[in-house]
């Protein structure tokens, strides 16, 4: 079983994903299209010289007040934190690479184990956090559906089971085989469920056309004629 | 031309109006990562105690969400409640802000449309 699992569906797994996001940026490309800006009409008065214009600063603080980190900075850091860390944390995870090496020959970076566990122990922590919101706060509450507590699961299973693997709390063998499973399923639900905001994130902001937009901003969802 | 079922509400209109935007419309609400992040960047969601129905994500889901996975097919009855929601819980002052980058305001913006091609307009109290 446990060679099933770390070997081909492993593969299988890992096609899927990386195949699935490929997927999605061509779907992205496909579903939109360049923004034609309107033509201008040049305007025929000047301003006039004493108008007083915000400054950059000014106009750069407003701008930053309307988004999260200006409205809700807390909120804004944690999750900020727990995005990087649930990245970081499995790609830098030396058991990880060390299976890498064993398959490939060549072992990518490490952090040391004791820096990771304390990361899988942080990410537990924002799951407890997470859970509660949306089990507590009315706003939260008011908009979960069932389909966000299963992709909790999916999502915080692989860390659950991992730091309990690690620490052989229980069956080492039965929680590895866990472990690997629910990694398994989150990678291949990364492209197919809500989770594909880890694509979607940088394609909405870079390249849709907003007043939010990190990038050029350049792209509209395109319309289609009946 | 009407559909009789639902009360004079041209539910294949609405189709063919959901239809058109598709891409924007189906990536939009299967982005939404239900966060309520949005919450706070709506005055009047701010004005009114912080009552969730005052909430973007909450509006969308209830008014074009609703339209799209009902697939047009609503009665007056809804369409009444979804008047409510676009009309009175939104003033469209744009300012609601999506970490995720979806266009909340073009959302809202577009389900106007289709509550006017059903001739459902905001109407004043006098």
């Amino acid at each position: 079983m446990y060679e099933f699992v770390r070997g081909p569906l492993a593969l299988v797994a890992f096609c899927i994903f990386f195949l699935g996001i490929c997927y999605q940026i061509f779907l992205f490309f496909s579903l939109t299209k360049k923004w034609q800006p309107s033509v201008r009409i040049p305007m025929t008065e000047k301003a006039p010289k004493n108008q007083i214009e915000p400054s950059r600063e000014v106009r750069k603080k407003a701008r930053r007040k309307g988004t999260v980190l200006g409205m809700n900075p807390g909120m804004a850091v944690m999750t900020t934190i727990f995005h990087i860390l649930l990245i970081i944390c499995p790609i830098f995870l030396l058991a990880h690479n060390i299976l890498i090496e064993d398959s490939w020959g060549f072992q990518p970076p490490s952090l040391p184990e004791s820096i990771t566990d304390i990361m899988t122990f942080i990410i537990m922590a924002f799951g407890i956090f997470f859970l509660s919101r949306r089990l507590f706060v009315p706003r939260v509450r008011a908009i979960t559906s069932v389909s966000d507590y299963v992709l909790f699961i999916v999502v915080f299973a692989p860390f659950v089971t991992g730091f309990l693997a690690y620490h052989q709390f229980s069956d080492y063998k039965t929680m590895l085989i866990l472990h690997i499973l629910s990694g398994e399923l989150m990678l291949v639900c990364i492209p197919f469920t809500r989770l594909v905001h880890m694509v979607y994130f940088f394609l909405n902001r870079i390249f849709i056309k907003s007043e939010y937009s990190f990038g050029p901003g350049k792209r509209i969802w395109k319309e289609v004629e009946a | 031309m009407f559909d009789k079922k639902n009360n004079g509400i041209d539910s294949q209109q609405i189709k063919a109006v959901l239809k058109k935007n598709k891409a924007k419309i189906k990536k939009s609400l299967s982005l939404c990562a239900h966060c309520s992040m949005c919450a706070e960047s709506c005055f009047l969601f701010m004005n009114h105690d912080q009552d969730p129905k005052y909430m973007p994500s909450h509006k969308i889901m209830n008014s074009l969400g609703y339209l799209y996975k009902k697939k047009g097919k609503v009665n007056e009855e809804e369409m009444e409640s979804i008047k409510d929601i676009v009309w009175n819980r939104c003033v469209l002052c744009t300012r609601c802000y999506c970490p995720l980058g979806i266009d909340i305001p073009d959302l809202i913006s577009l389900t106007r449309k289709i509550c006017r091609s059903q001739g459902i307009y905001f109407t004043y109290d006098n």
